[in-house]
């Protein structure tokens, strides 16, 4: 089946993080179309978590030469989705055209996906004891729509399309940079950036000593992910949270070693 | 194969059938029973909006599902569209608890913020009889403050028909009128920020200063053009107080950290090193300027130039046309003749006629910029000599695809006339006027009104008065609120006795708000329309609830601040909450009231008969022949009109070329000199630097507790309005980046002894009782001898304001809280930041 994919372009965005407004009321409405409570009520809620794509401030240097360096972080829908190969309970699941998905409904609340995610992106609600983040709006996707922040990115930033046109998108901005700004620039996901990840499925486009700065991103080195013995030991600790966790958890190891 | 099923793959198996929510079915998971699509949001209506979250009016389209807005998303049928993360939090604001939700009558004192409820008919019925008694004796001094006006179309018309000249806007709080005159001056009339804009996606190398266009981000006007000009590789330096991240981010970009208020040192330096590099574009400047214009050195006259009439047909009307012919050295004849006469004019030089020595305008400007070396602005800007010399070279090496940002909110500190003079200068030096690349000038569609028209009554306006009498001769009299105040305070040319403000908040929005609720005891009634509490409903005797945006119809718009002619609609999308109603009705109810019913019916008949259906095509009328396409259908349905890009910009000179050395400045520089005026410098048609006020007051030296407190836009919020600062989905963001935060640099924290994080006491130098809080983040991002905060952010000194809005951070600060009722010298700016400011620990 044909990937899809997502690019994000540091050196076009304007940091005005419409698509993280845009990510917030998207899914706001999900709420309310789903009967989880009127517009009002959605609306006035705070939930930062339901932001799938959201900002983090760093700055770098000192005065005068001083940088800041804005992350923009989201999930990167990884070619192996650690996530997904460590969820107790089958809440992840990977589309075969690549977006990895969190089903709230399955999800238990054990935070096992936190763990496994070498880029910090799940996001955990304790008063709704469950875990976000981003599904690359496959609704949306799969309505032949575009994912909401993509929509929403004035700067086209953000962009969507089937892999090889991002790739051929990311490859070409990089290069038209790379000859106008006379700075060397990275698509950082195009290719595997570690065994634990894989590549992509969304890339970001940006300065290469940036991109480096950008912290991008350390956990990525993190080593294979081991399911096993982690999830015996998580699982263990989350006695008592969820019986039904507990016996995923149980499940999910006893396929996982059938697997090896 | 024959698989086999070990005990394991047998347990996995019964546990699918058991737990099979949980369970993979081998590598593949099952999609969601009822996979949601975009058709389940039912979307019902797609509805044109212009956004008014912000003051710009981007061109949006309303999602509307069960009779709710659920979404903002871009107008799609333009070239250049878009919206911000502001106009997609719109459902937010509107269904935000803390709207206005009934007419509220003051129960408390002024400031208190006591109100209890009362009906549309008794405030209606309270207003219009203080109405009708001034409409008596002197309508003038009933004052209306319209700025994000839902009665656009119809309050202007009714408050002119109603007697009072005094229809005033808050743009002396931004861009007028050091922006519009600075750079006003080379085209003859005032350049506001709509009058031009900057070819972003075609430049090559660019100098923001006193713009962010990122940060004040406005998508239509010239975001998404910004952004594509980031995408083509633009380089960019901006010189700022801070570090203007939503802009400069990225590759190929720098900040310059400049001290507060010496930009025009910084411009000036610019020029004098284009000068000195003969870095200017010659034949542009021969060309389409009065660079060649001969004058007496002494008196600055252009010499024994003649003034010619023509009258000449626009339409069915004559009008008067002015134009200098001026005499160049022309130095193929070797003597000085007409412009237009001359085939190789001198742009430098000395000559004598008749025994008389003249020099060209351009020499003039040479000699004036002799002494503003990079070295001596390095001494006032702190930005250092060598880069000053760099972004001449730039700027040099890549003229005319090249622009120094003509920006937007210039009244910040005394000197902005001169600060917008210098970027002016600079700008034709490089021949940018006009060209690709460049800068070009914004067309606009000229739309019929609403209503019949109505003459502007003849009585004496506010701020006319103080442009003729009292030494304000580049005030733009329909933007000059602030000297309504002024007019409180002096008692002349009299004292305002009724305020009407239609979504201004002209205290938490103007320099000196402590000072101005003092003389506010002199004013009869304050009427205060808005969907949400400010500074200036704490203060108003009656509040009127607004309806927001998308719950009202509006009269067509064209100014856009965008390189093609746009015209856009606002229709209806759903229904105002409680009580909430638009202006366009208050308007009428008022009108009802307190107009005399021939009056009435003469001038509101047809609109009250035909609603919104009959307005739009009134505007409308006989449009499509001009401009084809432009159809109310069209509207209806797309929500936009556009027409062709355009690159020129209109002058109105009296030699019809822009004036580099400008007559207009000339003429006021005379006679404010001759009245021994103390500011007279301010005029100079020649690059002359000027300091702020602080500047004078601590002779360049702030002591160390002592700061500028500087402010520039978010993407995030917008001014002092509700819909954005109490807006609970951007306040999730403004808590991830601490946007609330006072920036502090981190030797000037150090002495101070305030660690990141801490919350300080703010308060200015010279009313040390005016006092509110700021958690401050030291970063190397900000000037040492500058403080920055986002505009806006907070309750700043008026507490009182977090018991009406929840979502307000606990602390944050507002300059205009802490500044002084001062004005510009000449223009009647604001001056907002020039005034000392102090912090301690809380």
């Amino acid at each position: 089946m044909t990937r899809v994919s997502m690019l994000y372009d540091m050196q076009a965005c304007v940091r005005c993080f419409a698509c993280s407004v845009q990510c917030g009321i998207e899914n706001r409405a999900r709420l309310a179309r789903d009967g989880r409570g009127n517009t009002e009520k959605v609306l006035a809620d705070r939930r930062p978590e339901l932001r799938y794509i959201f900002p983090i401030l760093r700055v770098g240097g000192t005065f005068p030469t001083a940088m800041p360096v804005t992350e923009l972080r989201h999930c990167m829908h990884c070619e192996n989705a650690p996530c997904a190969r460590r969820c107790p309970a089958a809440a992840i699941e990977v589309k075969p055209y690549g977006v990895v998905v969190l089903h709230e409904e399955k999800c238990i609340g054990c935070r096992a996906c936190l763990e496994a995610c070498p880029f910090d992106v799940p996001n955990f609600n304790a008063k709704f004891g469950k875990t976000y983040k981003c599904f690359m709006c496959y609704d949306r996707i799969e309505a032949g729509l575009s994912p909401a922040c993509v929509e929403a990115c004035l700067a086209k930033a953000l962009y969507f399309g089937t892999r090889e046109e991002v790739l051929e998108e990311a490859y070409r901005r990089a290069e038209n940079y790379e000859k106008h700004l006379g700075e060397k620039f990275q698509v950082y996901g195009a290719e595997k950036v570690s065994d634990a990840t894989g590549y992509l499925h969304w890339v970001t486009v940006g300065p290469a000593a940036y991109l480096e700065d950008y912290a991008l991103r350390p956990g990525a080195e993190r080593g294979q992910i081991e399911a096993l013995d982690a999830v015996r030991t998580i699982g263990w600790v989350l006695f008592g949270a969820s019986a039904a966790g507990i016996i995923g958890h149980f499940l999910y190891s006893l396929g996982k070693e059938e697997q090896e | 194969m024959e698989a086999k099923i070990s005990r394991r793959k047998f347990l996995k198996l019964s546990g699918v059938a058991a737990f099979s929510p949980f369970i993979r079915l081998g590598d593949v998971v099952s999609p969601r029973t009822k996979a949601p699509t975009p058709t389940d949001f039912g979307v019902e209506k797609r509805v044109p909006l212009r956004c008014r979250m912000c003051a710009q009016q981007c061109p949006a389209i309303g999602i509307v599902k069960d009779g709710k807005l659920i979404k903002m998303e871009a107008n799609p049928h333009l070239p250049y569209s878009g919206i911000c993360g502001r106009s997609r939090s719109t459902p937010a604001a509107v269904y935000n608890p803390d709207r206005l939700k009934y007419p509220l009558l003051r129960v408390g004192k002024r400031g208190e913020g006591k109100f209890k409820r009362i009906s549309w008919e008794e405030a209606l019925d309270r207003i219009a009889k203080v109405l009708k008694k001034y409409r008596k004796e002197a309508p003038e001094k009933v004052v209306y403050l319209p700025r994000f006006t839902s009665a656009a179309g119809i309050d202007k018309p009714f408050w002119h028909l109603y007697g009072t000249p005094n229809i005033i806007s808050y743009a002396d709080t931004c861009h007028s009128a050091g922006h519009d005159w600075g750079l006003g001056g080379y085209f003859g009339r005032p350049i506001s920020p709509g009058a031009v804009w900057m070819d972003y996606p075609n430049a090559k190398f660019g100098v923001l200063a006193m713009r962010n266009p990122g940060g004040g981000l406005c998508v239509y006007q010239f975001g998404t053009f910004f952004a594509e000009g980031k995408r083509n590789g633009l380089r960019l330096v901006s010189v700022d107080v801070r570090f203007p991240n939503e802009s400069i981010e990225g590759a190929g970009h720098r900040w310059l950290p400049i001290r507060p208020g010496t930009d025009p040192a910084f411009h000036l330096a610019l020029a004098h090193v284009i000068v000195k590099k003969k870095g200017y574009d010659e034949a542009y400047l021969i060309e389409k300027t009065n660079a060649c214009m001969l004058i007496d050195p002494e008196t600055l006259e252009p010499f024994k130039a003649v003034i010619e009439e023509k009258e000449e047909k626009k339409g069915d009307k004559t009008v008067k046309k002015r134009t200098m012919r001026y005499l160049v050295w022309d130095e193929a004849q070797g003597k000085a003749v007409f412009k237009s006469q001359a085939s190789k004019p001198a742009l430098l030089g000395e000559f004598e006629i008749e025994g008389k020595k003249v020099i060209t305008a351009f020499e003039a400007i040479s000699r004036a910029l002799e002494r503003y070396t990079p070295q001596w602005a390095e001494k006032i800007t702190t930005v250092p000599a060598k880069e000053i010399e760099a972004i001449a070279e730039e700027l040099i090496k890549n003229k005319p695809q090249v622009f120094v940002d003509t920006g937007w909110y210039s009244e910040r500190y005394a000197n902005s006339l001169r600060q917008f003079h210098a970027i002016g200068l600079v700008n034709t030096l490089l021949g940018c006027w006009e060209k690709k690349g460049g800068i070009g000038g914004i067309p606009k569609v000229k739309l019929h009104g609403v209503l019949p028209k109505v003459k502007k009554p003849k009585r004496i306006q506010i701020t006319k008065y103080y442009q003729k009498k009292e030494g304000y001769p580049f005030i733009i009299p329909k933007a000059g609120r602030r000297f309504v105040f002024e007019a409180l305070r002096t008692g002349k040319p009299y004292e305002p006795k009724v305020i009407f403000a239609m979504g201004q908040n002209f205290i938490g929005g103007s320099a000196g708000s402590v000072e101005l609720i003092k003389l506010l005891d002199k004013v009869e009634l304050i009427v205060c329309m808005t969907p949400f509490m400010d500074e200036s409903c704490l203060y108003a005797d009656i509040i009127l609830p607004d309806t927001m945006f998308p719950e009202r119809n509006e009269a067509l718009h064209v100014k856009f601040k965008q390189s093609f002619p746009t015209v856009a609609m606002n229709m209806k999308a759903v229904e105002p909450p409680f009580e909430a109603r638009p202006g366009d009705w208050v308007m009428v109810e008022l009108a009802k009231r307190v107009l005399f019913s021939e009056e009435f019916e003469k001038y509101f008949g047809d609109f009250v008969r035909g609603g919104w259906e009959y307005g739009w095509r009134k505007q409308l009328e006989g449009l499509d022949e001009k401009y084809p396409g432009i159809t109310l259908e069209r509207l209806k349905k797309e929500g936009v009109w556009y027409g062709k890009q355009n690159y020129k910009i209109k002058k109105k000179t009296l030699t019809h070329e822009i004036e580099i050395f400008s007559l207009t400045f000339l003429e006021t520089y005379k006679k404010f000199k001759e009245k021994g005026y103390p500011f007279a410098e301010y005029a100079n048609p020649l690059p002359s630097w000027a300091p702020p006020f602080w500047w004078e007051e601590k002779k360049g030296q702030l002591a160390e507790d002592e700061f500028i407190l500087t402010t520039g836009f978010s993407p995030l919020n917008s001014f002092t309005g509700g819909q954005t600062r109490n807006n609970p989905l951007l306040r999730e963001i403004w808590d991830q980046i601490g946007l609330d935060r006072l920036w502090i640099h981190p030797e000037r924290a150090q002495k101070l002894g305030i660690q990141d994080g801490d919350v300080v006491e703010v308060f200015p130098a010279h009313n040390p009782e005016i006092r509110a809080t700021a958690r401050v983040w030291i970063t190397p991002l900000v000037h040492p001898d500058a403080l920055f905060t986002y505009y806006g952010v907070g309750a700043g000194v008026f507490s009182q304001l977090k018991k009406f809005l929840v979502f307000l951070p606990e602390h944050g600060v507002n300059m205009n809280h802490f500044s002084k009722l001062h004005f510009a010298p000449l223009q009647g700016g604001h001056a907002t930041q020039d005034v000392i400011i102090k912090i301690r620990r809380a």
